[in-house]
């Protein structure tokens, strides 16, 4: 059930990323490629997540690399929406 | 050391949604508001995760919400393509 | 609703290329006098601007390919529309411009909240805009 969920977020995740990079790669407006940045590492937080709790066991725990990953994804999109929002 | 990573995340979450509330008013394109409900829910996830004292992401209420979020984006871009804007 | 009194490719044209009242202005002004060349300080004084202003939409105009710019102390610039389809695009925009003032400044001012759309709009699958 969790994996299910946590696994359309990921996907989710990712056609935002693409959808916005690709948009940067258009227009060159450089809030898209951080948005495109924390979509990217939000899908990779999620998917994570997903092989965390199914794929792993119980003796790896990817818990502090996946806040890690989750933090620094938001951290650039906030560095874009201060510095490059116009 | 999780617990303030969850916290940086926390806040980081909840100021991108504000400024994505922020764009919603300048712009009035509700699909910043519905990327400001996004982030601004999966913000107080995040809180509520932190606050239990053995954060697990297994139960429903956290990917129920986390999905929830997601779903927000998706009707933000559904809406975006699928519905004729009247123009200003 | 403005938009309905100014032609698309107009409006495309002054979201395109003008990203200022005083700059649509600025290029009026040199239109209109084809043959004279304009330094900043004169255009300050004739456009109620400060001479910092003025330098940097003489220099906008001029990396737009609207104006020509004859370097020199101080540097001064012509009217120079290059091609002649920006031309005549121009010679329309003014003619709507001294017509419709209102709907004009108004596509101007709503263009500098556009960039932060185009995040939201980088969410449209389709290519062609609506």
């Amino acid at each position: 059930m969790a994996g299910f969920f946590y696994s359309l977020c990921a996907l989710t995740a990712a056609l935002c990323a693409l959808l916005q990079l690709r948009a940067f790669h258009r227009s060159g407006y450089r809030l898209l490629l951080w948005g495109g940045v924390c979509f990217a590492g939000l899908a990779l937080n999620n998917g994570l997540l997903v092989v965390d709790k199914l794929i792993l066991g119980a003796d790896i725990d990817l818990f502090t690399y996946r806040l890690v990953v989750a933090l620094a994804s938001v951290v650039v999109l906030l560095y874009g929406l201060i510095w490059d929002a116009d | 050391m999780d617990l303030m990573l969850l916290g940086a995340i926390v806040m980081a979450t909840l100021t991108a949604a504000l400024f994505f509330l922020r764009f919603w008013k300048h712009t009035r394109d509700r699909f910043f508001l519905y990327f400001a409900m996004s982030f601004g829910i999966e913000g107080v996830n995040r809180a509520a995760l932190a606050l239990t004292g053995n954060p697990n992401e297994d139960r429903p209420f956290f990917y129920f919400v986390r999905f929830l979020s997601f779903v927000l984006i998706v009707v933000a871009i559904a809406e975006k393509n699928f519905v004729k804007r009247k123009h200003p | 609703m403005d938009q309905k009194f100014i032609p698309d490719d107009v409006a495309q044209f002054v979201t395109d290329k003008i990203d200022s009242v005083a700059e649509l202005e600025a290029l009026l002004l040199l239109r209109n006098a084809p043959d004279r060349e304009w330094t900043a300080r004169e255009l300050s004084m004739r456009l109620y601007l400060n001479v910092k202003d003025a330098v940097d939409i003489l220099a906008a105009l001029s990396a737009k390919g609207l104006a020509l710019c004859k370097t020199g102390d101080p540097d001064a610039y012509k009217y120079q529309p290059g091609l002649s389809e920006v031309g005549k695009m121009i010679d329309r925009l003014c003619d709507i411009y001294a017509k419709q003032i209102v709907p004009v400044t108004n596509l101007i001012h709503s263009k500098s909240k556009t960039r932060v759309q185009e995040f939201a709009d980088a969410f449209k699958l389709r290519k062609k805009d609506d």
